[in-house]
């Protein structure tokens, strides 16, 4: 049969990745004998239609007509479902006699449900899809019963609905998937929305798929339905192959939700690595209470650079009601032990569970920092999401429309009145964007906490993290009180892409200095420490931003490469007392100085100067080309 | 599963060479990819197994595993610029220049 598989515009960015779910399933399909072409409509906006002002709706039509499938299957990320809806109704007026059928994380999670909304949708399977999806193409060409087809959801004759009991899952020994695509999908075409001087290469392969653990919030457990299961070895090793080869991708990000539980398979993964002695590293998730401290090093030396760890909460008691039970002296000793194998990691916290009170989120924002000045690249905020199948988004709990999420990840920016309309008239189709109700505060108080210490915790990890360590509980109670009285940050002024951004400091400082003002916790030594990190971390964003010492103005004195500036805080002290969680003490609070050294790329280094080494710089060249004292 | 202390990091292709040859007397492994101001010097006599891994821009990766009773030394290389520390928004943070326990 020909089947057309259909990805809806993804995000606003400006790489695309390859469709996993699409091309997983294409490439089962290929070898099965169908024929398939893979339409991802993320792509085509990214590369020609924003160009050419085309709409992601003509482009499709024009791909319905050319390839003139039996079938439409597509796929969505709660994010585009609304273009998958329209996508949906495009292909039924184009084609009243073809089958469509939608699956995904979105529609896969909701089955009967998006039936139901859908009317022009005429199956939806449910969960795992490439046994479903095969078992339907066959009846569909025989004229036999769907009825029976386990995971599917349909309409009998009458218009009602009809939800199939699942299989069993599949086991994951399939050969590589990317070879198998054939022409169903251009790879070259994505490799090439790399831009040019990009650090790293990077792609995603699936390694398998389940999580074991049962967290209340979490989605994708329960649609792979928490079973482990992991491609064989040889398999991975011989994609990333490929794709090195051919592509010249460089990273992988091996997705699978829970990689690491398997020790004895990342022990076997590690060994194909460093024996096939591939240029290449990668990344997947973890959690901070598998041990690796005996595989690490090994995991290093394969090519592991990063490992993402969702944290969520420093609450003991929000640990215990997500059924997550993270320790964070777990947290710690993993940071630590990566730090001193230099892999980096991705920290995530999410606040506004029901129940979490302002003084828990308090307590994250503080490991939050911590996370950050043990090592960990990247440091994540995030609201509660209520995406389904997730325990949480069928608890009932009260939740109201909330715009800001849309807007963080909607494919269009800015949002479409129109589509917001649409979206908060269907709380049930979609969940993950009404925020639920808490204690901690309203959503939009919610959504300025997180985007607020999202930020700052990049660009000002010292400054946020003695607040934290000073404030205490108060810390998200006092920063609510100022917003209240200063005004929201608004979400478009703030850059999201990934890097450090001295235009953000820009938005943000204002809001951080009135904070810091009326913070009346605060001793005035402590106050005076904040006003002096504030003051290193703007000028070393401005260098690291500009990359001219001489742009510097706050600098005593700079060099092409570097600048020194005053300060009034024992920098080398406060880094280890914020990473170690210990209180702050006024003795932090000394005169000194401090070099900003750019190493060459994107590495700069700081060191501390005592009060003689302050002075021998002051006279040193503004224009000289290095460090060099007088 | 056997355990050994290793030195795991980078060198460059020409020294990585050396290693396959089996003829060199003393080498400074780097912790990372790119040389930095700290490094673990290891010399032969340390060594009862090297393993040579993947190469790009010209280092490549290497693997020691040391002898039971074996020394090795960790070398700092700083100018007088003041106490380093860590600023996470300046830099990734690097591995430490030591020896590891290792699953082999």
């Amino acid at each position: 049969m020909r089947i057309l598989l259909v990805q809806p515009p993804l995000d606003a960015g400006s790489e695309a990745a390859p469709p996993l779910g699409l091309c997983t399933l294409a490439a089962h399909l290929k070898r099965r004998g169908d024929e398939v072409l893979v339409c991802d409509l993320d792509l085509e906006v990214k590369t020609k239609l924003r160009a050419t002002g085309a709409t992601y709706l003509e482009h499709c039509a024009d791909v319905l007509a050319d390839f003139a499938p039996d079938v439409v299957g597509l796929t969505s990320m709660f994010n585009n479902s609304l273009q998958a809806e329209r996508l949906i109704r495009l292909a039924r007026r184009r084609a009243p006699d073809l089958s469509i059928v939608a699956g995904g994380p979105h529609f896969g999670s909701l089955g009967g449900h998006a039936l139901q909304r859908i009317g022009d949708l005429d199956f939806v399977v449910r969960g795992e899809g490439e046994t479903s999806f095969s078992l339907l193409l066959d009846a569909l060409a025989s004229g036999t019963p769907v009825e029976t087809i386990p995971r599917l959801c349909g309409r009998d004759a009458a218009g009602a609905i009809w939800e199939n009991p699942n299989a069993p899952l599949i086991k994951m020994d399939a050969g590589p998937t990317w070879r198998a695509l054939g022409d169903s999908v251009d790879l070259a075409r994505y490799a090439a929305t790399i831009p040019g001087g990009s650090p790293r290469r990077i792609v995603y392969i699936e390694a398998g798929r389940g999580c074991p653990f049962a967290c209340t919030f979490c989605a994708t457990a329960p649609f792979w339905e928490r079973r482990f299961r992991v491609k064989p070895v040889g398999v991975l090793v011989e994609e990333i192959r490929d794709l090195h080869e051919r592509f010249g991708y460089d990273s992988f990000i091996l997705v699978h939700d829970l990689l690491t539980v398997d020790q004895r398979f990342i022990s076997r993964f590690c060994d194909a690595m460093l024996e096939a002695r591939l240029p290449v590293e990668w990344m997947a998730n973890s959690r901070t209470d598998i041990r690796m401290r005996q595989i690490l090093p090994k995991m290093k030396a394969a090519g592991c650079w990063k490992l993402f760890f969702g944290i969520e909460s420093a609450s003991v008691d929000v640990q215990r009601a997500i059924d997550k039970d993270l320790r964070m002296e777990d947290v710690v000793q993993t940071l630590d032990e990566l730090a001193e194998l230099g892999i980096a990691s991705t920290c995530s916290f999410v606040i506004g569970f029901p129940g979490e009170s302002a003084e828990d989120i308090s307590a994250t924002i503080d490991m939050a920092a911590r996370a950050k000045l043990l090592g960990a690249e990247t440091v994540q905020v995030h609201r509660l999401r209520l995406w389904p199948p997730s325990p949480l988004s069928r608890s009932g709990i009260h939740a109201v429309f909330d715009l800001e999420s849309l807007r963080i990840e909607y494919p269009f920016v800015p949002v479409p009145e129109e589509d917001a309309r649409e979206i908060a008239a269907d709380r049930q189709f979609f969940s993950g964007y009404f925020a639920p109700v808490t204690i901690a505060g309203t959503p939009e108080e919610i959504s300025q906490i997180e985007m607020f210490f999202h930020h700052t915790l990049a660009v000002a990890p010292f400054t946020i993290g003695a607040l934290a360590r000073m404030a205490g509980p108060q810390l998200i109670p006092s920063f609510k009180e100022t917003l209240s009285a200063s005004g929201p940050i608004v979400r478009e002024s703030l850059s999201w892409d990934i890097g450090i951004h001295y235009a953000n400091w820009a938005v943000l400082e204002p809001l951080l200095r009135r904070w810091v003002e009326k913070l009346g916790v605060l001793q005035e030594w402590q106050r005076q420490l904040v006003y002096g990190l504030m003051r290193y971390e703007a000028a070393r964003l401005q260098f690291i931003t500009e990359r001219r010492g001489d742009a510097v103005s706050d600098a005593f004195a700079s060099g092409d490469d570097w600048i020194a500036l005053d300060t009034t805080a024992d920098f080398v002290c406060l880094a280890r007392l914020l990473s170690t969680g210990e209180a702050l003490d006024p003795v932090l609070l000394q005169d000194g100085g401090v070099l900003v050294t750019h190493e060459g790329g994107d590495q700069f280094a700081a060191y501390q100067l005592s009060l003689e080494q302050r002075a021998s710089m002051a006279g040193a060249s503004r224009t000289s080309t290095g460090f060099v004292s007088p | 599963m056997a355990e050994a202390i290793a030195v795991t990091g980078y060198v460059s292709d020409k020294v990585a060479r050396q290693l396959r040859s089996g003829k060199w007397e003393s080498i400074d492994v780097h912790p990372e990819r790119k040389e930095g101001d700290t490094f673990v010097r290891v010399a032969a006599s340390a060594v009862r197994d090297a393993r040579v891994g993947s190469s790009k821009a010209g280092r490549t990766l290497v693997q020691l595993i040391l002898n039971d009773d074996a020394t090795i030394e960790t070398v700092v290389r700083s100018a007088p610029r003041g106490q380093r520390f860590f600023d996470p928004t300046l830099a990734r943070i690097t591995a430490a220049a030591i020896a590891n326990k290792i699953e082999i």
